[in-house]
């Protein structure tokens, strides 16, 4: 059967968990005329009071670690064999943006990882995945292990 | 693309009967299916609200007649075969080569991944309502009790979506 080229969302961030989601995705949906949004939102630091050098800084510090992570995903993508893929960075919210790109986009489904990068492991799904498998519009997958 | 046989997966559908599940089993069966899949289409009965909510029990919830109770279970029994029937047809009617298996449990959540874990599913997919008579959340607690306690990946699967 056919399919017009389907799209996919995939929330990465710096942990290993989406490294997981993507390799799944790759392993189990991959299909070649597949287009791929990897959305990922940078730390937020809080710059009321810092001062324009700190600021800077930060600001540098962030853009590299979103450099690297894109660098990162954009190599595994090459690697797979994707044609499209494109690497949106958001910000606020994880979940609100993986949410927001696909509604935009009309994707025909959201890949996520379990967990992610949060320090207090309080239930066996993050907080992210939980935001967006109540609020997506089309199907989510949620990878473990 | 890459060579070499990967391995078949092992998918597991849950099947309740409602529109939902049905929704899911159509996109997993146009967007996400591979031929290699081993396919098994999972109806989990709920132990207690199948036959002890019945009326046979309403009146009289201790003092039993065991005759009665024979014929609940074969009652019951025979609806679930034709249930398991019911979906065999379904798959059937696309051609699609699978198993059809059901799962008692006191919650069909529990039950679903019990049998993921006896199939040693390589994924889980579902829609997020059911049949429950009982709304209580936003998403069926069904699919979110898989969510929360299974050990494989889970494709959930909303109502709103509308399959192209």
């Amino acid at each position: 059967m056919a399919q017009g080229g389907r799209k996919i969302v995939i929330g990465v961030d710096e942990s290993e968990f989406s490294e997981q989601a993507f390799n799944f995705y790759v392993e189990n949906f991959l299909r070649e005329d597949d287009t791929l949004f990897l959305v990922h939102t940078p730390e937020r630091y809080n710059f009321v009071d810092a001062s324009p050098a700190v600021l800077h800084e930060l600001l540098d510090e962030i853009n590299k670690k979103v450099r690297a992570l894109e660098n990162k995903y954009q190599e595994k993508i090459k690697a797979a064999g994707i044609k499209l893929g494109k690497f949106v960075t958001k910000q606020g919210g994880p979940g609100e943006a993986i949410v927001a790109v696909a509604d935009k986009e009309k994707a025909n489904m959201i890949v996520t990882g379990c967990r992610g990068m949060g320090k207090i492991r309080r239930t066996f799904l993050g907080s992210v995945s939980d935001y967006v498998i109540h609020h997506a519009h089309c199907p989510v997958l949620v990878c473990r292990k | 693309m890459a060579a070499a046989s990967k391995k078949r997966r092992n998918v597991i559908i849950a099947m309740d009967g409602s529109d939902a599940s049905l929704n899911a089993f159509n996109w997993y069966r146009t967007m996400a299916r591979k031929e290699s899949d081993r396919i098994t289409l999972v109806h989990a009965v709920e132990i207690y609200h199948s036959i002890y909510t019945s009326p046979l029990f309403h009146d009289i919830p201790f003092a039993v007649d065991v005759n009665a109770v024979r014929k609940a279970y074969a009652d019951h029994k025979i609806d679930t075969e034709n249930k398991l029937y019911d979906l065999a047809l379904l798959m059937k009617s696309f051609c699609i080569e699978g198993k059809v298996r059901s799962v008692h449990a006191d919650d069909p959540g529990e039950g679903l991944v019990r049998i993921a874990e006896e199939l040693e599913a390589d994924m889980i997919v579902m829609g997020t309502r059911g049949q429950n008579k009982l709304r209580r959340t936003v998403t069926g607690s069904v699919s979110d009790y898989v969510l929360h306690h299974a050990t494989a990946p889970v494709l959930i699967c909303p109502p709103k979506h509308v399959i192209k």
